[in-house]
């Protein structure tokens, strides 16, 4: 099977289809399932973030009810300063959560009432201790717990994570809760603190994908949950949230609207999206996921997707051109019988078609064909032996004729004959008998079979009229009779007989309505001979021909034609004519032998009709007296 | 080759128009045919526009010439041009049919 097969380029186009359609099948599920995954990934990440909101409220509840309740007990004892550390030394050691308990007595003007010294009490490893920060402590305390906000809103408020001046090891955060008199006038602040580790840990727990992040964001300066291995990511992300506009994005987000957020940030390989939602006392939590890993299955499901439908397009290919080949076998098969048939075998068998389709259709049309050819060369081959039998026959005939005319010319004769045809009606004849000279030429209307008939019988009784040694005039006359004994069907002979005396040149003729004779006088102009028409052979019986005479010059050159002379025609379907006849004979000279004169004309007519068919018999007799 | 032939008055005429040679002289021969039965003989052929006929040609002519005359009736043929003229001449069939 060659490479250019039907089943081939056929299996090509379908694979070529089915790719088409795979790919726009492949795009489309690419598309859809990206926003599909990317869609279920933000929402699942958005209830992660939820949740870890309730988790990391739950101690900040807990911290804050128990300040309330501390900031309760505390208040009637405002006066008893042992009663205020002891509450405050309880509750550290009391609580899980609450590992600093503090009281600050605040001034109407806002500033720390220096009178009435702070409670400090915290927890470490070791115990209760008391703490008694000095000035510069204090200064920077107040600016960590935020008073100024404090004393403009009277609302209890978390701190950003700091480390204690004490001795406590880790970061903690403080819950400021103002206790505010009956002018609305803040007189002191209770202060619990929180360790931050719990809610660190949270944080850094949350991790739905791969380089996912998760921060919490207590003030812009205020970060926890990244990692410095992360802090590359982040600005990858270009959401550090740390100064940028995206931190006020956010904070402007939230404002506005209290449930989670969802932004793009990033672009090309490292986009992502964020969620992010506030907590009950104003702290953000966002988680941020890069697409790359929210899409990384669905990425894995795509190429095990293109692998298969490669696959499958293969075993698709190889399917189709084996049923395509199976289909279109009978096609082979009868391109094979059509070769054998043009190599001439019509009984070329034919392939067995089982199916009721084109192929059948086509394989009757080929029988149709086969048999309609072998009948058509069997037809073929009858017509051309036919022919061939009656061009055998022609053969014979035309030399049968040839043979009549005689070729053993005296010295001063030449005559030449070409049949248009096989056979033809022109003839010629002589005979010498003593000094006398008999010539006769002549012209079967018609020609081929009909004219070579008549021709036949004209020039048998020419040969036995002359060798009667009648005068001119009863020769004519007896072949005229002789000739319509045997016409019945209307064919008349021009036909010009003479006797010339070769020792006078004495020319006695008579002219049957031939053509004249051309007469070259040794030394002079040549021209027609002027003879009486008479009629021509066979066209009325018992007509009185008139027989003429003329005397002769030595040298004097006689020739003689029939109309397929002076009527050949070239191309153009001009006429050789009587002008170029005369101009021909006109350069024959004296010394010229009568054979050369014949071929000289019988050139000069050749080459005007340059090759144009010959329509008519041409014969050429010439006499060199 | 072209012919018109027309009847009027008991009397046929044709017209010829071309060459009558070996490539259409049967199917000259075919066309007179016709003319060379029925009630009424008398033809006159024009050859003002025959500007050549083979002598097969001249033997349709005979037998048309000799048909009319077995009927009694009269051929003639005007307008010859003289190439055609001497044609008939020559042979003799100017003694035989009317050449007007």
């Amino acid at each position: 099977m060659s490479r250019h097969s039907f089943s081939n380029s056929l299996s090509w186009r379908i694979i070529g289809i089915v790719s088409a359609i795979f790919f726009v099948v492949m795009v489309v599920i690419a598309i859809v399932s990206h926003n599909i995954i990317a869609d279920e990934a933000t929402r699942s990440t958005q209830h992660i973030l939820h949740g870890t909101i309730s988790e990391l409220e739950k101690p900040l509840t807990t911290v804050e009810i128990s300040t309330q309740a501390v900031a309760s007990f505390m208040t009637p004892m405002l006066s008893q300063p042992e009663m205020l550390q002891m509450i405050a030394s309880r509750t550290v050691e009391m609580s899980e959560l609450i590992n600093g308990c503090a009281l600050l007595f605040v001034c109407p003007d806002g500033s720390i009432d220096t009178l009435r010294p702070a409670i400090f009490n915290y927890g470490d490893k070791d115990g209760i201790h008391q703490f008694h920060p000095n000035n510069q402590q204090l200064q920077q305390l107040c600016t960590i717990w935020n008073l100024q906000q404090l004393q403009e809103t009277k609302m209890a408020s978390w701190t950003a994570p700091y480390i204690p001046f004490d001795t406590r090891a880790s970061r903690v955060v403080s819950y400021c809760y103002p206790l505010v008199d009956s002018m609305l006038n803040i007189y002191a602040i209770v202060i619990s603190d929180m360790v931050i580790d719990q809610i660190e840990s949270t944080v850094e727990g949350i991790r739905p994908y791969d380089n996912s992040i998760a921060t919490l964001i207590f003030n812009k300066d205020n970060i926890i949950g990244i990692k410095s291995s992360d802090s590359d990511l982040i600005n990858r992300f270009k959401c550090s949230f740390t100064g940028n506009s995206a931190f006020e994005d956010m904070v402007e987000d939230l404002r506005s609207n209290k449930d989670s957020i969802r932004r793009r940030v990033g672009k090309g390989r490292d986009l992502a999206f964020v969620v992010y939602a506030p907590l009950h006392n104003g702290w953000k939590l966002s988680i941020t996921c890069p697409y790359r890993e929210v899409l990384r299955r669905s990425s894995q499901m795509h190429v095990a997707l293109i692998i298969i439908g490669l696959v499958g397009l293969v075993i698709i290919f190889f399917v189709c051109r084996r049923v395509i080949r199976r289909m279109t076998r009978p096609i082979t098969e009868l391109s094979v019988s059509a070769l054998n048939m043009a190599k001439g075998n019509f009984k070329a068998e034919l392939p067995e078609i089982t199916t009721q389709d084109e192929m059948l259709r086509l394989h009757d049309s080929f029988i149709y064909m086969q048999n309609s050819i072998a009948d058509y060369i069997d037809q073929l081959k009858t017509t051309t032996s036919a022919n061939e039998r009656m061009e055998s026959e022609l053969n014979v005939a035309r030399n049968i004729q040839m043979g009549m005319l005689r070729t053993d010319f005296p010295p001063q004769l030449y005559a030449l004959l070409n049949p248009a045809k096989e056979v033809g009606g022109d003839l010629y004849d002589f005979t010498l008998k003593g000094d006398q000279l008999y010539f006769a030429i002549g012209d079967v209307s018609g020609k081929g079979v009909p004219a070579a008939l008549m021709m036949a019988i004209t020039r048998a009784a020419v040969r036995f009229v002359e060798s009667l040694g009648l005068p001119m005039s009863e020769t004519l006359s007896r072949v005229n009779n002789s000739f319509i004994d045997t016409n019945s069907t209307n064919m008349f002979v021009t036909l010009f007989v003479g006797r010339i005396n070769l020792k006078t040149l004495h020319m006695d003729f008579c002219n049957a309505g031939h053509n004249p004779l051309v007469i070259l006088p040794p030394d002079g102009e040549p021209y027609f001979l002027k003879a009486k028409a008479n009629l021509a052979i066979g066209l009325i019986e018992d007509f009185a021909y008139e027989a003429e005479s003329i005397d002769l010059t030595p040298g004097t050159r006689i020739i003689a034609y029939t109309d397929g002379v002076n009527e050949a025609e070239n191309a153009s379907e001009e006429f050789y004519g009587n002008d170029r006849l005369l101009e021909t004979i006109r350069q024959m000279n004296r010394d010229m032998t009568s054979e050369t004169a014949v071929n000289l004309l019988f050139d000069s007519v050749k080459t005007f009709a340059d090759g144009n068919p010959q329509n008519d018999d041409v014969t050429l007799m010439s006499i060199q007296l | 080759m072209d012919i018109k032939i027309t009847q009027q008055e008991n009397k046929t005429f044709v017209v010829l128009n071309g060459k009558i040679d070996t490539s259409n002289a049967d199917q000259f021969q075919q066309d007179m045919t016709p003319l060379m039965e029925g009630e009424n003989p008398d033809i006159e052929i024009d050859c003002t526009d025959m500007s050549y006929t083979s002598s097969q040609g001249l033997r349709i002519f005979l037998m048309l010439q000799k048909s009319v005359m077995a009927r009694g009736g009269k051929m003639v043929m005007r307008n010859m041009n003289p190439q055609v003229k001497e044609v008939f001449d020559i042979t003799g069939f100017s003694n035989i049919i009317t050449i007007l």
